[in-house]
């Protein structure tokens, strides 16, 4: 749909995957804007609560700012929008031995700030992965 | 609301979170540290509104964002300070954390200092009151940006 890479990244369902994601994003993107993949209206004003985004379905667009909601929204991928959207797809896809599922993150290519921001993501679920855990919980 | 059912709701709570392993590693103390957990929890959500001007409500959170919710019913919840859990509160609501200052030394007091700041830009200060208040930052979701560390998140362990 935009073209670009898909990033296939391998994350713990016991970790709420769009808090992650959204904070990252918000690191980059400060007044991003999101849509829901089902969504037919756009979302065109950045977020107003404190909650971070919850999206209702497991796909979701990521805008950097309205101005790119906009303009993904009118025009599709364009030279001048390129790089302004994070296409989320929560997968199904588990690993057998570790129980991980994929995460797919859509954009258009891996330079400047999408670059940082997929790295960002990617080394967020990495730390996740590899995080202690209880005695208790791990027997 | 009684003081029983609350305890039954927060033992509810517990078995939905995954840790209802508490209540057996609890033992013989488990009714009395349930109901010490209450008052607690109710403790800190008078204080979240004093400040704030709105009631925070774990247990429905817990109930409509199971995942996300499950990390504020981890033990450590219930053995740290009010400041702390309001520091919690504040994250899982979307607050990044700007500053920690943690200061150890063996013979002398343990010193703990997160600066929270809103998505609004203002900043809040957290400062540890006892000494398991530590235990927050293993709960903290870390990642990188151009080789820097980015603290960020408020997570339930494995």
């Amino acid at each position: 749909m935009i073209g670009g890479v898909d990033v296939v990244l391998w994350v713990r369902d016991d970790i709420p995957a769009t808090d992650v994601i959204f904070r990252c994003v918000r690191h980059h993107w400060p007044k991003l804007v999101f849509q829901d993949a089902e969504e037919d209206s756009m979302p065109y004003s950045a977020q107003s609560s404190q909650w971070l985004p919850r999206p209702a379905g497991p796909e979701f667009f990521i805008y950097r700012d309205e101005e790119a909601a906009r303009s993904w929204d009118a025009q599709g991928a364009t030279p001048d929008n390129a790089n302004t959207m994070l296409y989320v797809i929560l997968g199904k896809r588990r690993q057998a031995k570790t129980g991980l599922k994929s995460l797919t993150l859509v954009c258009g290519d891996l330079t400047g700030d999408m670059r940082r921001i997929v790295d960002e993501i990617a080394a967020s679920f990495r730390d996740s992965v590899e995080g202690l855990r209880y005695p208790a919980e791990a027997a | 609301m009684t003081d029983s059912s609350k305890q039954d709701r927060l033992r509810k709570a517990l078995d939905v979170s995954g840790s209802a392993w508490l209540l057996e590693y609890w033992g013989d103390d488990a009714e009395s540290r349930l109901a010490q957990a209450v008052v607690d929890l109710d403790d800190f959500a008078c204080e979240y509104e004093r400040r704030f001007s709105e009631r925070p409500d774990p247990f429905e959170l817990l109930e409509s964002d199971p995942i996300r919710g499950k990390a504020f019913f981890q033990i450590d919840t219930f053995v740290i300070s009010l400041e702390m859990k309001i520091m919690i509160w504040r994250i899982m609501l979307g607050c990044e954390i700007l500053r920690v200052e943690f200061r150890y030394d063996m013979e002398d007091a343990t010193d703990l200092l997160i600066t929270l700041r809103t998505p609004y830009g203002a900043e809040e200060q957290y400062r540890g009151k006892r000494s398991r208040d530590f235990r927050v930052l293993r709960h903290f979701g870390a990642t990188e940006d151009n080789e820097r560390l980015i603290l960020q998140g408020y997570y339930a362990l494995k």
